[in-house]
């Protein structure tokens, strides 16, 4: 038979009363109790009435703290408000499995619902592109009202029109996603490219981690092929070597030397490319009547000059 | 100096101490109030209720060497403080006051 309480049940006494002889008394009160208990009701049971005398005191004095420090005001207050709140939730859902689970359920769905929501108006609104003074970047569309055509893409003719006479913007690409055979590896493989006027990546304000970007002489036809990596592609079939710079790259029917290589965060809207290649769009065969396809699909982009408002590059290019 | 309104439980473990004269620490006043009044009161209760009556200036105590039966801590010896002799007479009058002429309805005293 023991004389001592339980320990745990003692440290976790010491624990909860008054620091001093205030609480010192009581704990010596509960020593002296419990060798009562244990002549009158023997060890086992004194050492239960002795957790529950514990349980007993560490309930009237967490009230007391809890009552103490709400009337301290102040940031204590606001804790112990708080924590009470806290802890009168959790027993109440406790009580009932189906509420629980109700409610769970419900904030579940509430905050999945949110956080899709937020990621799409992140993503389309609030998130800046990334690049840099994204700010200027702006898309030119064309509307036909006279035909009742309205935000059409744009064709050779418009590009050149739009490079050669406006004054508004800084400089203006021209871009489309495509895809192409590669044939010069172990197995031919079709992906995803990218096709840019030799404006697209300067005015996106991209630089190349190796080698250089396209110049106007790669975007003009008839001049050898050039192309510039993804730094994707560039590790998984040349191991990111720097003497893929001036390698040629067979796609199908033709070869393109590599010129340059993107950085690894490089991404154009949707477009997740592979490798990039110019445009190299002959002005030759420029027309108006070369409207719709094939440069329906393209997208042309452009940097406001600064100081340029939105608004005043539209005018200017409705003028043109 | 005007006399404290006392709560029921403040009266009766005023009464119970100065019951348990000069031996009153907490475990004796809880045992006058089983034995006076039939109560069985948990041990919280009493503590709290004593902190707030010393809080009130209505009991005071002093200090017990330790023993060895107490696992070697200190006891509390209380007693009721003039302001507490004063509270509960205050609360005997009003209750006698209250009481008077009330005989016919609530019977006799005990």
């Amino acid at each position: 038979m023991s004389a001592y309480p339980p320990k745990l049940a003692q440290r976790f006494l010491v624990r909860l009363v008054p620091s001093g002889i205030v609480g010192e008394s009581i704990v010596g009160d509960a020593h002296e109790e419990y060798l009562e208990q244990i002549a009158r009701v023997g060890s086992m049971r004194a050492r239960l009435w002795y957790w529950s005398h514990v349980l007993n005191i560490a309930l009237k004095y967490r009230n007391r703290r809890t009552t103490e420090s709400a009337g301290h005001g102040g940031s204590g207050t606001a804790l112990a408000g708080l924590a009470q709140d806290f802890r009168f939730t959790w027993r109440s859902l406790g009580r009932s499995a189906a509420f629980t689970s109700v409610v769970v359920g419900t904030l579940g769905i509430g905050i999945g619902a949110t956080t899709a929501i937020f990621s799409v108006v992140n993503g389309v609104l609030l998130k800046p592109l990334p690049f840099p003074e994204s700010d200027r970047l702006v898309t030119v569309w064309l509307q036909l009202p006279g035909i009742g055509l309205g935000q059409m893409g744009q064709a050779r003719a418009t590009y050149f029109t739009f490079r050669d006479e406006q004054r508004v913007l800084e400089d203006i690409g021209l871009w489309r996603t495509n895809s192409v055979t590669i044939t010069g590896l172990s197995e031919p493989e079709v992906v995803p490219i990218l096709q840019v006027t030799d404006g697209t990546l300067p005015l996106l304000g991209t630089q190349p981690v190796l080698g250089r970007r396209f110049t106007a002489s790669d975007d003009t036809p008839g001049t050898p092929l050039t192309v510039m990596l993804s730094h994707g592609f560039w590790q998984r079939h040349y191991g990111g070597d720097a003497g893929a710079i001036g390698q040629m790259l067979a796609l199908e029917d033709t070869q393109a030397e590599i010129i340059g290589v993107l950085p690894p965060e490089f991404q154009l809207m949707w477009a997740d490319p592979a490798f990039v290649l110019p445009l190299r769009l002959d002005r030759s065969r420029a027309s108006v009547g070369a409207f719709n396809y094939p440069v329906s699909g393209w997208v042309k982009w452009a940097r406001r000059a600064p100081r340029t408002s939105r608004f005043g590059t539209s005018n200017a290019s409705s003028k043109i | 100096m005007m006399s404290q309104h006392l709560g029921e439980f403040e009266q009766v473990l005023l009464l119970a101490i100065l019951q348990a004269g000069d031996r009153a620490h907490a475990l004796a006043t809880i045992k006058e109030l089983d034995e006076h009044a039939g109560r069985r009161v948990d041990r919280g209760t009493v503590y709290k209720t004593l902190d707030r009556l010393e809080a009130k200036g209505l009991v005071e105590w002093t200090i017990e060497d330790a023993t060895p039966e107490r696992g070697g801590h200190r006891r509390r010896l209380f007693t009721v403080t003039p302001q507490g002799i004063g509270a509960l007479q205050t609360s005997r009058r009003t209750l006698f006051s209250l009481w008077e002429g009330l005989e016919p309805t609530l019977g006799g005293a005990p």
